[in-house]
């Protein structure tokens, strides 16, 4: 027990141990962006008052909200107070009423200097009262278009400046641009205000247990490790499936499709993670060079390679959970020649020692029949099968399930009782729901604490983001040069027939 | 969604009365086959009046640690050993697993001779074995050896003991031998602990200088109070004076001031944070609140496990 501990001989804080081992950042302020927005009501400040019932915030805190509308102090936590009864876990509540007094509003338009000059002020007003020691965290919840004053007003009114012990982090919520080019300029308009150490790029599923469980999984156990390559792996399948239409986001699903809204970030991000390397140590940097190093080793299409590498395709009016649902072309806010893909399918390779010759199957789709994502890593079928009736058997599969009913499944051949030799394949489950029970903290408790001690490990680097950029747009570029339509899906299916071909002779989709 | 059966049994047959109960909760599958996903073996000790202690804990514990769980009340007046067994079973998606198997045992207090040849077999095999023990040190410290012998790891609550300073040197001693142990009234200092180290990211303090200090607590936290002090000792080189005249009922120090280099540091528990006042010869800082997490004695448990 730690009470025996010697006291140690040298250093500043002779306790200090007892922070180190807490995760507890340094008092600092949290500025909102787009306070008013569904964002910050829904996540934000429920996953903030998570994080105070465990007593992970620091003893020095506030939320200063920032946003256009009107709003007073009062009428600004009333809306929070509402949100966190909505969507916080049990006991949120009562930390925000023993909370509330710290968080203030501040109103101005997201391009007028001078309402970032009142925000310094404010600022260091604050430093004083609560002890947040000039430390700050600027949180981007607004539309990509207003990104560009933010940032050059922060940098203007000094407020992105760190040092003398003194923290400024900005984080930003994806999309990271629309394709390369714009992600280029919006990195290096970070860049201007921030160094690239102080940028937290959030894709909340890094944030999610299940997500970081790879990791634990693969370099945790040793018994996996000497499978994960091309010698015993024959293929990857990764999917992203969502059983909701394109509903209220028709706009903004228009521009961007299934390949950029997930592939590109979401699928892009997992995959790292089930093909990288070990990384040297569990820091930021190292695990982001080693995720970034799967990104480089995947090639960009040419345009001709893309029709035989992917699958686009609408989901057409079908039957769906007992009720006729409209097809994409009928929904509400969709051109009825809209070309914008609902399902995507894409055949990658990564193209490096580890992986050479085992192709990864990334799907994504809308209107699909359930909503989940797993990984599902498929074995190669023993070189020489002794067993009668052993060649119908299916080969193992290791899945991981991210969403819903988080857990991990193997699937092996067993023999099944009875006097003759007959094998038959059984499914060895764990599930973390089971296996630890209890409330899960939400994604973005974890992210927002993590942008607060300044660990980026689980943050999108530059480089990861623009690699992740070039792929995609690879094919995107393809798809318009083909001038082909998407195939068609009927909605509460697993997608396109077509989808299958991709795979090639003797594979198939799960249907997870 | 939880469902539970129950099952009374003599001890012989505590193996019988589980697969009964398996049959009973997931009458799909046969005995034997069942799924659970059952983390570590627990085994809890307390008096039969005081046994919502255990059954308190069991039930925050399998929310997040599912386990097979031994409960051992002695009761003065039993005659002899009964038991009664329990499974809970929690739906997850499509399917539902036993997260909880409670035996209940019940014994007069010679009855503790028996209870490692009886608990042993029913271990379930490659897990870990934590032991509760929820009273004060027993009178028969064999008791204790006997059944921590089982386990990998040891929590006690030193707010239970009725002569703390002597029964904490003891558990000093066995921890030093290199037992297994967690107090949950060290547990309870998390938030004391941490306040003080926030304190002393303000205090430009040097190895060797003369540091005292005073300690206020009330009756019910005395051996919180000294769990403290000893770590103040250990870590400062501080004289440390404890004071009892603090709040009863208490579970924690109510105040606590420490002197060191013209510096004073002051902490003084509300009924949800402890505020911390730290003053300088240069500065006097303004003060700042760590929470007090409202933790019951369950949650210290799970967390002491988590720890083990």
């Amino acid at each position: 027990m730690s009470n025996s501990t010697p006291a140690p001989t040298s250093g500043l804080n002779p306790l200090g141990d007892e922070l180190r081992g807490a995760r507890t950042a340094k008092p600092c302020a949290l500025v909102i962006f787009g306070a008013t927005g569904d964002l910050t009501k829904r996540k934000l400040v429920p996953s903030l008052m998570g994080l105070a019932k465990d007593g992970l915030l620091p003893p020095g805190f506030a939320v200063v909200g920032f946003a256009r509308r009107a709003w007073t102090d009062a009428s600004f936590r009333a809306e929070l107070a509402d949100g966190v009864r909505q969507f916080g876990r049990s006991e949120a509540q009562a930390s925000f009423e023993a909370l509330a007094e710290s968080f203030t509003f501040h109103q101005a338009d997201f391009a007028d200097a001078a309402g970032y000059r009142e925000l310094k002020t404010k600022l260091e007003q604050i430093d004083r009262q609560r002890g947040t020691a000039g430390n700050r965290v600027f949180y981007l919840a607004t539309p990509p278009s207003a990104y560009s004053s933010i940032l050059r007003n922060l940098a203007a009114a000094g407020l992105s400046k760190q040092g003398d012990g003194r923290f400024a982090h900005v984080i930003v919520e994806k999309p990271f641009g629309r394709d390369l080019q714009t992600a280029v300029a919006l990195n290096d308009q970070l860049r201007e205000g921030f160094y690239e150490r102080q940028v937290f790029r959030i894709d909340h599923y890094l944030g999610k247990e299940t997500v970081q469980n790879i990791l634990a999984l693969r370099f945790s156990n040793h018994i996996f490790e000497p499978l994960w390559n091309e010698k015993f792996v024959d293929h990857v399948q990764l999917t992203v499936a969502e059983s909701i239409g394109v509903g209220s986001r028709a706009g903004y699903f228009e521009e961007s499709g299934i390949v950029r809204d997930m592939i590109q970030n979401h699928l892009m991000q997992v995959l790292t993670l089930v093909a990288m390397e070990p990384p040297v140590a569990l820091t930021a940097d190292a695990v982001r060079d080693e995720k970034v190093k799967v990104l480089r080793a995947i090639r960009s299409f040419k345009p001709e390679e893309v029709e035989r590498a992917t699958v686009r395709a609408q989901y057409t009016r079908g039957s769906f959970g007992g009720e006729m649902v409209n097809g994409y072309r009928e929904e509400e806010g969709v051109s009825a020649s809209s070309v914008t893909e609902t399902y995507a399918a894409v055949r990658l390779h990564v193209e490096n020692w580890r992986w050479a010759g085992t192709p990864f199957f990334l799907r994504s789709g809308k209107r699909l029949p359930r909503r989940v994502t797993e990984v599902a890593i498929h074995f190669k079928q023993p070189p020489h099968m002794l067993f009668e009736g052993g060649r119908s058997l299916q080969p193992n599969v290791l899945m991981l399930r991210i969403q819903p009913e988080e857990g991990i499944a193997l699937r092996f051949g067993a023999k099944v009782p009875g006097h003759d030799v007959r094998i038959r394949d059984v499914r060895m489950d764990f599930r973390f729901g089971t296996a630890f029970g209890g409330e899960t903290a939400d994604a973005y408790e974890r992210l927002l604490l993590d942008s607060m001690l300044g660990d980026s490990t689980l943050f999108a680097r530059r480089d990861e983001v623009e690699e992740a950029w070039r792929i995609v747009d690879s094919i995107v570029a393809g798809w318009r040069q083909s001038q082909a339509k998407p195939t068609e899906y009927v909605a509460g299916t697993w997608g396109p027939e077509v989808a299958n071909d991709l795979l090639g002779a003797g594979r198939t989709w799960r249907r997870p | 969604m939880m469902r539970t059966a129950f099952r009374s049994t003599s001890p012989r047959h505590i193996r019988d009365a589980l697969q009964s109960l398996w049959k009973m909760c997931l009458p799909d599958m046969r005995g034997g086959d069942v799924a659970r996903s059952l983390t570590i073996n627990f085994i809890g000790v307390a008096r039969e009046e005081d046994d919502y202690l255990v059954h308190d804990a069991v039930g925050r514990l399998q929310r997040r640690t599912p386990c097979r769980a031994f409960l051992l009340l002695v009761d003065d007046d039993a005659s002899e050993i009964t038991a009664e067994v329990t499974a809970t079973t929690r739906v997850h998606g499509p399917k539902r697993d036993i997260v909880l198997e409670e035996i209940v045992i019940r014994m007069p207090e010679s009855g503790f001779e028996q209870i490692p040849g009886l608990v042993r077999p029913l271990l379930m095999n490659d897990l870990p074995n934590h032991l509760f023990w929820s009273s004060d040190w027993p009178r028969v410290e064999q008791h204790f050896d006997d059944l921590s012998q089982l386990c990998d790891h040891a929590v006690v609550d030193s707010r239970c003991f009725e002569a703390p300073a002597r029964t904490l040197e003891r558990l000093e001693s066995r921890r030093q031998a290199g037992q297994s142990l967690t107090d949950l009234s060290w547990l309870r200092l998390r938030p004391w602990r941490r306040a003080l180290a926030e304190a002393f990211e303000r205090v430009p303090w040097q190895p060797g200088a003369a540091t005292r200090g005073k300690v206020r607590h009330g009756a019910a936290s005395a051996a919180t109070a000294m769990l403290l002090a000893n770590w103040l000792r250990a870590r400062l080189g501080a004289e440390i004076e404890l004071d009892p005249a603090g709040d009863a009922a208490g579970t924690g120090p109510d105040r606590v001031v420490l002197q060191t280099s013209g510096c004073e540091v002051e902490l003084v528990a509300g009924s949800r944070q402890i505020t911390s006042h730290v003053t300088t010869p240069w500065h006097c800082y303004v003060p700042f609140k760590v929470p007090i997490l409202r933790a019951s004695d369950s949650d210290l448990l799970a967390a002491a496990i988590d720890l083990g």
